[in-house]
This record gives C-alpha cells, sequence and structure tokens, in this order.
C-alpha cells in the first residue's frame, strides 16, 4: 500500500539513500530523528528504561543492517516503528507472564509510578500494563505517538477496521479501570 | 442502552477521525441522549490521562552506543562482531554512568577492571577530541565538529576579541556567564542545533525586527516555558502540519487571524460560541477557503485538534496574546520563518531540553535581543568568531 510523501518522508529517504552511498552523517541524522520517540514508544510498551534503552539499540542495528532491503516506495517511519513494536512484543513474551486486564485486574506495574502522580493517573498506568500487549501497543501508537488509524494499520500490519476494533475494546477496558478505581 | 455504531461514533470523534456529517451526529447524540454524553466524558478522561504522559529523553550515551555500533554500509564485519561490540559498549556506557556514583567507586574495583577491559575490545571511551573538535578535551569528548566549524582554519580577526560586536556581547557579564553554561556548551555540541545555526533561513529570521521583538516579549516566554506547547511541539502530528503548505497558507490568511483572534473562536468547544463563530462574516470567508478545507481534511490536523495539549494552549493567555501581536503576525508571514520552521533541526532543537533551558535563561534572549548579535548572525564569519570565543570561555 503507497503512501502520501510528507516533507518528513523525503527528508528519512534521503538520509537512507545517504546511509547507503556511504555518507557519514546518514545515519546519524536517522537515530538523532527517531531515538527519542523509539526510546519513548518501547518505554511504554515495557515499562522499564533498560528494556526500552535495549530495544532501541537493536532496533536501529537491525534497521540499518537490512536498509538495503528497505522499499523507499513505503514511509520508513511505518518501517521502523513496525521494527520497535515487534521487538517490544518480543520482549515481553521473554517475560514471564503477567495476568491481563482480561482475566484479573489490580496487577502491579513492573516499576512503580512516580510519586508524583495522581492516583488515577497510577490506575490508568497500571491498567495499560494489564492489557494485553497488541492491544497496549494500539493505545501508545494513539494516545502517545498520536498515529491516525491508518498509521497504526500500515505499523502493525493489519486492517484499519481492526484497529478500530481493538483500539475501541482496549479504551472499553481503561474506561472500566479508572471508573472502578473511582467507585 | 447505546448500539455499537453509536459508540463507535463516539470513540472516533473522540480520536478526530470523523467526518463533518459524522461529527453533527455526533453533537445530537450527546444532546439527546445522556448516556452517550456518560460516556464521552469518561473516553475523554481517558484521553486526558494520556495527554499527560511526559516523554523522556532517552539516555545520553544511546545515540554514541548505536552509531558506534554501525559500520559504514561498505564494512563487511560479521553482524555478530559487530553486536558484540555493540553490547560491550552499552554495558561500559552503563557502568560509567553507575562509576560516576561516590558510593559505587569504593569498593568497586572489580567492576573497574571490566570497563578497562571493555575499553580495550572497544575503545570506549574515546581518547579525546581532534584538534578544533568542538568538546575536545572536556568531559563528553569525542563530540564531532559541525560541518558549519570543520574544515576552514579560523583567522586571527576571527577569534579574537578584535571584533567589536564580539567584544561588547563579551564585555555583559550575564552573556559572559551564560556562554560559560552548561546549557549552552551542550547546545554547542548538539547536531541539530548546529544545523539550524548553518542554514539561511535562521539566519534571515534572527536578523528580522519581528523576531526580535517576538523573543524579547514575555508573552513568548511564558509560551515557550508552558508544558502544553512543549508536548504539542514534539508530536508527530505538529511536525506534519508544520510542513503543510495548506497550513502555511492558512496562517498567513487575513481571515484565520480575525478568526483566532475571536473569543468565539476560543470557546468553540461551546455550542454557543459556536452558533456566534458561524454567523461571523471572517468564519465564512474563512470556511470557503481552498487552505481551510484542505486542512480540515488533513488527518493530522484533526489529530492535532483532538489533541489535549493543544486544546490546552489555546486557551493558554500567552499563547492568545502571541496571536494577537503584530509582531507574531509579522513573523508568521515571513517566508524565512516557515522554512525554519518546517526544517527537522530546528523542530529536533525546540525539542531539546538543553534549548529550552537557554530559552527561559533570561541572558539568552537579552543576547537574541542584541544589535551585536543580529550582525552575528547576518555574518557566519563573526559568528563562528563569537562561537571561538564562547568555547574559549568555557575552557
Amino acid at each position: 500500500m503507497e503512501e502520501t510523501p510528507t516533507a518528513a518522508d523525503e527528508q528519512d529517504r534521503a538520509l537512507v539513500r545517504g546511509y547507503l552511498e556511504g555518507q557519514p552523517d546518514a545515519a546519524g541524522g536517522l537515530v538523532a530523528r527517531y531515538q527519542k520517540r523509539l526510546f519513548n514508544l518501547a518505554l511504554r510498551m515495557l515499562d522499564n528504561a533498560q528494556d526500552a534503552e535495549d530495544v532501541t539499540q537493536t532496533v536501529f542495528l537491525n534497521a540499518f543492517l537490512k536498509l538495503r532491503t528497505f522499499d523507499p516506495k513505503y514511509r520508513f517511519f511505518s518501517w521502523i516503528y513496525r521494527i520497535t513494536v515487534n521487538e517490544s512484543l518480543n520482549v515481553l513474551k521473554r517475560r514471564k507472564p503477567t495476568v491481563t486486564l482480561e482475566d484479573e485486574p489490580a496487577i502491579p506495574a513492573p516499576e512503580a509510578a512516580p510519586e508524583d502522580a495522581t492516583e488515577a493517573q497510577d490506575r490508568l498506568s497500571q491498567a495499560l500494563l494489564c492489557l494485553k500487549p497488541d492491544d497496549r501497543a494500539l493505545v501508545v501508537l494513539r494516545h502517545f505517538l498520536f498515529f491516525s488509524y491508518e498509521e497504526m494499520a500500515n505499523v502493525l500490519e493489519i486492517h484499519v477496521k481492526t484497529v478500530k476494533s481493538r483500539l475501541f475494546s482496549a479504551r472499553e477496558r481503561l474506561r472500566m479501570a479508572l471508573r472502578e478505581g473511582e467507585a | 442502552m447505546l448500539h455499537r455504531d453509536q459508540i463507535e461514533l463516539i470513540h472516533r470523534e473522540i480520536d478526530g477521525a470523523n467526518t463533518p456529517d459524522e461529527s453533527a451526529a455526533f453533537r445530537s447524540l450527546i444532546q439527546e441522549n445522556p448516556e452517550a454524553r456518560a460516556l464521552e466524558a469518561e473516553l475523554r478522561q481517558v484521553t486526558a490521562h494520556f495527554a499527560r504522559w511526559e516523554e523522556r529523553e532517552p539516555p545520553p550515551h544511546l545515540k554514541r552506543t548505536i552509531l558506534d555500533a554501525l559500520p559504514p554500509p561498505a564494512r563487511t564485519s560479521h553482524p555478530i562482531a559487530r553486536w558484540t561490540v555493540s553490547r560491550l559498549r552499552l554495558v561500559t556506557a552503563r557502568m560509567e554512568a553507575m562509576m560516576t556514583r561516590k558510593a559505587l567507586l569504593i569498593g568497586s574495583t572489580a567492576m573497574a577492571a571490566v570497563i578497562v577491559v571493555a575499553a580495550l575490545v572497544t575503545g570506549f571511551p574515546p581518547m579525546g577530541g581532534e584538534a578544533g573538535t568542538i568538546g575536545a578535551g572536556d568531559s563528553i569528548g569525542g563530540v564531532r565538529q559541525a560541518a558549519r566549524y570543520r574544515g576552514r582554519t579560523m583567522t586571527q580577526a576571527d577569534v579574537t576579541l578584535a571584533n567589536p560586536e564580539i567584544q561588547a556581547l563579551f564585555q555583559n557579564d550575564r552573556i559572559l556567564n551564560l556562554v560559560k553554561g552548561d546549557a549552552f556548551r551542550e547546545m554547542m555540541q548538539n547536531d541539530a542545533y548546529r544545523q539550524v545555526m548553518a542554514s539561511e533561513a535562521y539566519r534571515q529570521v534572527m536578523a528580522s525586527d519581528a523576531y526580535r521583538q517576538i523573543m524579547s516579549s514575555e508573552a513568548y516566554r511564558q509560551l515557550m516555558a508552558s508544558d502544553a506547547s512543549r508536548r504539542i511541539m514534539a508530536t508527530e502530528a505538529y511536525r506534519q502540519i508544520m510542513s503543510t503548505e495548506a497550513y502555511r497558507q492558512l496562517m498567513a490568511s487575513e481571515a484565520y487571524r480575525q478568526v483566532t483572534a475571536s473569543e468565539a473562536y476560543r470557546q468553540l468547544m461551546d455550542g454557543e460560541a459556536f452558533r456566534q463563530l458561524q454567523s461571523n462574516e471572517a468564519f465564512r470567508q474563512l470556511q470557503a477557503s481552498d487552505a481551510f478545507r484542505q486542512l480540515q481534511a488533513n488527518d493530522a490536523f484533526r489529530r492535532l485538534q483532538n489533541n489535549e495539549a493543544f486544546r490546552q494552549l489555546q486557551s493558554n493567555a500567552a499563547f492568545r496574546q502571541l496571536q494577537d501581536n503584530e509582531a507574531f503576525r509579522q513573523l508568521q508571514d515571513n517566508e524565512a520563518f516557515r522554512q525554519l520552521q518546517a526544517n527537522e533541526a530546528f523542530r529536533q532543537l525546540q525539542d531539546n531540553e538543553a534549548f529550552r533551558q537557554l530559552q527561559d535563561n533570561e541572558a539568552f534572549r537579552q543576547l537574541q535581543a542584541s544589535e551585536a548579535f543580529r550582525a552575528l548572525s547576518r555574518s557566519q564569519q563573526l559568528s563562528e568568531a563569537f562561537m571561538n570565543e564562547a568555547m574559549r570561555a568555557q575552557q
């Protein structure tokens, strides 16, 4: 599926071309553009800064190693976000299994929430961590990276309809978790 | 009991994904149905919580660790070897961070041995900088010189205090303290900052009267210090919007200015204000413009409008004051300013904590608003000389 090019996509393509042509600053340019966003995506998925750092590093290494196979008619950002989501899901799979919101609520977060966060914020963060990893990815892409349904569909390689139905369900579960906490 | 279609309509409205007709249907639904209103309110509460998520800076060593692990495409070393080296570097960098804590220094000879071994294998940390490299010899080390400052030997005229403009700047204690500070040092070592400084658009903007007025205004300072503006500038949707032609056209239109300056627009979410707005001639002109329609159809724009931080920004008093400010309007009309805003390096810079600190710094604002700094901005040689003096002052 071809996507509408934007100025940002053009800059990505130029950097990808530059890297493949051996330009010394191209790799640094791509890392500078994406490291923060990928790190934060992984952090929201994994709730662990060390794991997020490892994932970000692995993602860039894999991306650069496979850059020759990247088809420039697609958007670089969809491609690298997809690698990040998949790598984060792999890390979650390797962790010992946890109970999801669908099974039982109130599972403690792997890392404590910040002390100054509100109670509701804590509850929502914990509820997010209890979503199924695939659904958590949708919520993070939508509400932290502000992706559209189409962009999420591209990143996760699923149909737009599936994006909507899973995102809406996930949000419903978060809403219920928030409501239960307030009751 | 709400139907599935109605629930989806509410979710899509929350996501800013409804068409104008669907949005009208949504408004009717929540006016008529208390259950729908309650659902919308609860979902907005959920999304508002997400809007408070703070973006975190990646560890400072991460970029270097990644780049060190990457060979140029022509190099044929084995991926596993590169991976091993990269892991070693990551471990080393983490250990280095841990070692800065005094408590860990005592009795940590085993860890120190690992660092030494890792350093021998990986060449980390770098053994000082190249001659003339920005940051050479300091604790950061190895930061490569930006293209702008590389490849040309500075002449004596460039680097001495003989230049009256530079002399004037360095005689000001506050500016001297500023350039000696950590935030300024970090900025000079920042790739994005150097790219922006080297761009023609940046120089033109810096030399404009409108920019100086804005930079020295209290409203701008307040706006840049606001959490909402930081969050919105960091979003992908904002970045996309800033690079669209429709957005630029709209920002330059008189109708848009009239509308955004109106009280009714500010209370757009309020039904009564929206009706007032619809009877406003300027708003009708705006709605009839191609640029407005393009922007309305733009997915990124819809997401931006739906963003909690963006809403906060629009209701921010300093933001309104800026929008009503004539100099701000002139600046938005300025082609160089638009180019600068669409520039990726400039966006990265705005997202940078050290840059924000600098912008919040009174001395930095004084520096940018000064006649001398404008003169520097017009001349690459003089700005290079200033940077050289700043680096000397830091040593």
